[in-house]
């Protein structure tokens, strides 16, 4: 299987990176010719189901001891522009496509009894995004990646809009407007790094070549609005807690769960290893904007009282530790940050999944109208109060791995920063043990809440993995870090070395 | 047992009693602080017999007092639903 | 394989995982389980082996988790004795999460008296806030349950005062086994971190009110976990990581006192001895800064001796709570009458605490001021004498006074169950045990020891002192009457305090954002109104102009999202947008074909 370094790793020629993207797309093809509820939910299950195991059979073969590209394919699409379909995982892309496919199944088993009308639409959507979103993980092509990237609005515009809440046009359309605008201003840093790198669109070969310092920062720019929309960073964030609080929980929990790290991962991909002058020139700007966002969504957080609302202003707050550690281009900074983004999406997507939960129970967000779940619906209110931990980032949690390697990364590169993220973490306690307070302690004042049914077998199966993984990460975080660390290590020696 | 033992402390016929036994066994104290040996003597009151003794008494009204001073003077002590 | 048997005995996981198997068990195969457990960890102490191990790599750090050595284990053995009492004090609780929430409590507790790097304490410190925090939600009530609140807050920031302090000293000496902290970091910012998050939970005034408030409304069996262990968990931490830190004897010193002097405004009984726990803390934090040997001796000789004699303090509390339900000392009275054991073996807890001859109390404390005075610091011998006078005042004199005995409630309540009588019981027998017989202590203390507490002055001058402050006592009765009030702390600040904290976030913050929100609104939703205007014949051309079937599901998906739109914003930017897309990879397509 380790070849020489210089050889793609396939598995006996079978493209299986093309199998897992577009799987799911060719189901929803199929999709309008079934009939019945159930069946079309079943079928959608199945599909992302088997999606997901040949993600973790990915994550298994995956060999963890060196920083090149693994089962890679590739094939030529437009040669005369240097357009190539070129696909091709690295420790971090296989991370994020188990995650994204975890997430998949997940989100059809949230949705069971939720979406009622329009079903096969639905989960047409659903099965469509999750291709274009393994795509964006897999691309090695810009403009293939960008060709995902862009595609994804569609789908997740058309959850938020057609399923979601009462004021959905608004916050579907700001969602899509502000990711666009961005995602066009892209395109024009894309295409000036087509002509600069050799009229290629190959990602590998536009790491490898050397550009101009000022160009290199007028793209950076460029590519930072696109990421800043998509992460979100402040001041360009008011679209997620609209977006989150009109979206039906299957777009939450994919919202919340990979769409916001496509940002990030837009950082680590494209800005760090292709435009490393420019990432150091902006660093400071980069850490000052993190760190404000991490105080910022904190202190917003505290102030709400839709809780879904709060759970947006606190992934501001949290995707801001992640932009930090991203820049400040240490070892411990950057492992931090990726972790930081899986347990984001696990984290945040189990908290969106029980919201959706006692959503369907009560229909109502309003966080003073809740109380002592923990009496009515105990297991839930264990399984909620131990993800209200995972966040928190308590000792023994993934989010505690995260947030240490972090912090360890940013004390000695920029000091207020990490004071802030200390702040940020206490913010963060303090408002996540408001919920716990608020929603899962005192008297009971939903009417018709001593009638809520604890979770069944379904919800259960959607809130075990995803424990799972809090534990797991928390007391052992060997395996993680270990199919991280070449990929890690690669990304900063580019990052890094090339410096004038 | 124990109850008669308990009792002898409670019940209002055995205040004289009360009163006497402690008599004797503060003026036994102070009696026996001037007989006993002091090897260690570090500080000057170390030397003086029946120190204990005024310690006790002047500390403790001392205690009383400052400790009525800061509930009233100083506003430490509110009423119960201050916080409410 | 041994290192695997010695890893499983450690009390910390003998605890954890046995309190996380108990709801297993039901009824009174529960409660006996619950005495197996302690006594279990009892019989590992006695296996136990000195040393450092469990040598693990923690991303990228070399972590050696346990540490076992004579001052952990001396610790240890009076963990033990009290998870037991504790255990046979609460046989009576039927609630299964109390007795869980208490085996986790103690089980991290041990995690951080045998932690031999910064992470397993950390781990345990967090694992004791939660649980310890559960013991006071548990009442249900809803001052207890905002108490609780207010605990966890204090508690979790400690420990991310902790946190960041580990993660600093770790970069800087770049070793993160637990020992201690530099003297040449004094002032480092770590340091200070660490210091903080300890004094956090010694209970150091400032930073004490979180005990004092939340104390004594956890339940009756919680309290006596919550007496031990916290409190002393950082008096062992302390010890190990700034012995001979001349701040805290200034700190111990002030604590001692001000222990005592907030006690005596005290009408709820338990908040009194919370007040004392503050007391006594304040001999042993003095003790550490002092730094001798003797005085570290002293220090944990005094833990050992308070842990045993405190919970035997708030278990008589706590029982006379138990049978009458009140614990203002306006409400009680006279009890001396129907509950002759309770008071007696209160008594003895109360004598053990002022330091009587032939008590626990005595043979620890004057320890501790003897160092003091060996170590030639004057001022802190005496004040530390005179919080012994003002320890038995309010302990030994005026609380049992107005609980037990004093006017007349009227209240005639029976014993508590025998199981509460016997952990009494036990408790009191080391009380007396080990101020009959300190060699038996002094020989596990961690270095030798040179003390002889029986001499004629010593016995002289503490029964000098306690006697004639029963005298003034006596005398000054009527001045003492207890009322109906309650005392400000340190909590004012972030009680008050926290008030401004949430309209920060309420008003400015949350108006900041709004202007954002409308400027983000109006300009890129108007911008892009206007541009999609323009655009939209374009773009309904290159869309016709397109393929038949991708222009057809354009058309189709364009009418569904046309049935959608409310007006607010064109729809013609969506079109746009797809148009844009379709275009791209419609031409793409097609260039593929024809390679």
């Amino acid at each position: 299987m380790t070849g020489s370094l210089m050889t793609p790793l396939l598995i006996e020629n079978v493209p299986i990176l093309s199998i897992l993207i577009f799987l799911p797309a060719i189901a929803a093809l199929l999709v309008p010719f079934l009939s019945g509820n159930n069946t079309v939910r079943w079928f959608t299950f199945t599909v992302l189901f088997i999606d997901f195991l040949i993600a973790t059979w990915l994550l298994v073969i995956f060999d963890n001891s060196t920083a090149q590209m693994q089962f890679m394919e590739s094939k030529a699409w437009v040669p005369s522009l240097g357009i190539t379909y070129k696909l091709g995982i690295d420790g971090i892309s296989v991370l994020f496509l188990f995650l994204t496919s975890l997430l998949g199944w997940i989100c059809v088993l949230a949705s069971w009894n939720a979406i009622a009308k329009r079903l096969k639409e639905f989960m047409i959507c659903l099965l469509v995004i999750q291709s274009l979103m393994l795509g964006v993980f897999c691309a090695l092509d810009l403009l293939l990646f960008y060709v995902f990237w862009e595609a994804m609005l569609v789908p997740m515009y058309l959850i938020i809009g057609i399923w979601g809440g009462e004021d959905r046009i608004y916050a579907a359309f700001k969602f899509f407007l502000y990711t666009l605008a961005g995602s066009l201003i892209f395109l024009v840093g894309i295409l000036v790094l087509y002509f600069a790198g050799g009229r290629t669109f190959d990602i590998l070969a536009l790491m490898d070549a050397s550009y101009d310092a000022d160009l290199q920062r007028w793209v950076f720019i460029s590519f930072l609005i696109a990421f800043a929309v998509k992460v979100p960073m402040v001041p360009v964030h008011t679209w997620l807690p609209d977006a989150h609080v009109q979206a039906p929980t299957a777009g939450s929990i994919i919202l919340a769960g990979v769409l916001l790290k496509m940002g990030a991962y837009g950082f680590i991909r494209f800005s760090l290893p292709m435009l490393p002058d420019a990432s150091h020139y902006f660093a400071p700007l980069m850490q000052g904007l993190s760190a404000v966002a991490i105080v910022y969504g904190g202190f917003l957080a505290l102030a709400q009282q839709d809780i879904k609302k709060l759970i947006a202003y606190s992934s501001i707050s949290h995707m801001g530790f992640i932009t930090l550690g991203l820049f400040t281009f240490t070892i411990n900074g950057t492992t931090g940050a990726v972790i930081q983004m899986f347990n984001h999406g696990i984290s945040t997507g189990a908290l969106f999944l029980f919201i959706g939960l006692v959503y369907e129970r009560t229909h109502s967000r309003d966080i003073p109208a809740y109380g002592g779940l923990l009496k009515a619906v105990p297991f839930y209110g264990i399984f909620f109060a131990l993800f209200l931990l995972s966040s928190m980032a308590v000792p023994g949690t993934n989010g505690f791995i995260g947030e240490i390697l972090v912090l360890s990364g940013t004390f000695g590169v920029n000091n207020w920063a990490a004071t802030a993220g200390v702040l940020g973490a206490l913010l963060g306690a303090a408002y996540l043990l408001g919920i716990y307070r608020q929603i899962l302690l005192g008297p009971i004042k939903i009417p018709g809440a001593a009638k809520m049914w604890d979770l069944n077998k379904r919800e259960l199966c959607c809130a075990l993995p995803l424990l799972i993984f809090v534990f797991w990460l928390g007391f052992y975080p060997k395996p993680f870090l270990s199919i991280l660390q070449p990929t890690l290590k690669h990304l900063l020696e580019q990052t890094l070395g090339v410096s004038l | 047992m124990m109850a008669k033992l308990v009792n002898f402390f409670g019940d209002k016929k055995y205040t004289r009693t009360r009163w006497r036994l402690l008599i004797v066994i503060l003026v036994s104290i102070v009696i026996a602080d001037f007989l006993v040996a002091r090897p260690h003597d570090y500080n000057f009151w170390d030397t003086i017999p029946g120190w204990g003794a005024l310690l006790g008494f002047i500390g403790c009204g001392m205690i009383i007092l400052v400790s009525k001073f800061i509930g009233k003077k100083v506003g430490l002590s509110k009423k119960e639903n201050y916080y409410d | 394989m041994t290192e695997w048997f010695t890893f499983s005995m450690m009390p910390a996981l003998l605890l954890i995982v046995g309190g996380l198997l108990l709801p297993l068990f039901k009824g009174v195969s529960q409660k006996v389980y619950s005495l197996l457990i302690p006594l279990l960890v009892i019989f590992s102490l006695t296996q136990m082996e000195m040393g450092r191990f469990g040598e693990i790599d923690f991303a990228g750090i070399s972590l050696m988790m346990f540490n076992v050595d004579k001052l952990s284990l001396f610790f240890g053995w009076v963990f033990a004795i009290a998870a037991l009492i504790g255990n046979i004090y609460s046989l009576h609780i039927n609630h299964t999460g109390q007795r869980v929430a208490a085996f986790l409590y103690m089980g991290s507790a041990f995690l951080v008296l045998f932690a031999g790097d910064w992470f397993t304490l950390l781990v345990g410190w967090e694992i004791m806030a939660f649980a310890s925090a559960y013991l006071i939600f548990a009442t249900r009530k809803g001052p207890a349950v905002k108490a609780g609140f207010r605990y966890l807050m204090v508690h979790v920031t400690g420990g991310v005062l902790l946190f960041a302090g580990i993660v600093l000293h770790g970069l800087g000496t770049g070793s993160y086994l637990f020992g201690p902290i530099d003297a040449a970091q004094q002032g480092g910012v770590a340091y200070t971190l660490i210091l903080i998050a300890f004094m956090i939970n010694a209970a150091v005034p400032p930073l004490n009110a979180w005990l004092t408030d939340a104390y004594p409304e956890a339940t009756v069996t919680g309290a006596v976990f919550l007496s031990a262990f916290t409190t002393k968990t950082a008096v062992y931490v302390l010890i190990r990581a700034y012995p001979g830190a001349d701040i805290l004897i200034g700190f111990g010193v002030f604590m001692a006192l001000y222990g005592v002097v907030f006690a005596m405004l005290e009408n709820d009984c338990r908040r009194l001895l919370s007040y004392h726990i503050v007391s006594q803390v304040g001999y042993m934090i003095a003790g550490i800064g002092i730094g001798t040997e003797m005085a570290l001796n002293g220090s944990s000789s005094h833990a050992f001796a308070h842990i045993i004699y405190k919970g035997l303090l708030f278990m008589g509390a706590g029982a006379v709570i138990h049978m009458t339900g009140k614990r203002k000392l306006t409400e009680l009275g006279g009890l001396y009458r129907t509950m002759p054991w309770t008071v007696a073996l209160y008594m003895i807890g109360a004598f053990a605490i002022a330091g009587f001859p032939f008590f626990s109390g005595f043979v620890s404390k004057s320890m501790v001021i003897a160092a003091a005075a060996g170590d030639h610091h004057a001022t802190a011998t005496l004040l530390l004498m005179l919080a012994s006078s003002g320890t038995f005042l309010s302990t030994g004199l005026k609380l049992p006074y107005y609980m037990f005995f004093g006017k007349d409630s009227g209240l005639r309540p029976k014993e508590p169950p025998f199981n509460m009588l016997v952990a009494m019981g036990i408790a009191a027998f080391f009380c007396i045990g080990i101020g009959v017989f300190p060699g038996l202590l002094y020989n596990m203390l961690p270095y030798a020891v040179e003390f002889e507490p029986y001499t004629g002055a010593h016995i002289t001058e503490s029964l000098g002192i306690l006697m004639f402050t029963l005298l003034a006592f006596v005398l000054l009765l009527k001045y003492l009457n207890p009322k109906n009030t309650i005392s400000i702390d340190t909590d004012w600040f972030y009680r008050r305090g926290a008030t401004v904290f949430m309209w920060l976030a309420n008003k400015p913050v949350a108006q900041w954002e709004q202007k954002i929100i409308t400027l983000g609104d109006g300009l890129i939703l108007n911008t892009l109104h206007r541009l999609s205007k323009h655009s939209l014949t374009v773009d309904t051309q290159v869309v016709d102009g397109a393929v038949n079937g991708v222009a057809k599901t354009a058309m189709k998906s364009g009418n569904l999202l046309r049935r959608l739109q409310t007006g607010i914003v064109s729809h013609y930017a969506l079109a746009m947008a797809i148009g844009l897309f379709l275009v791209i990879a419609v031409y793409v397509l097609i260039m593929s074909e024809v390679l």
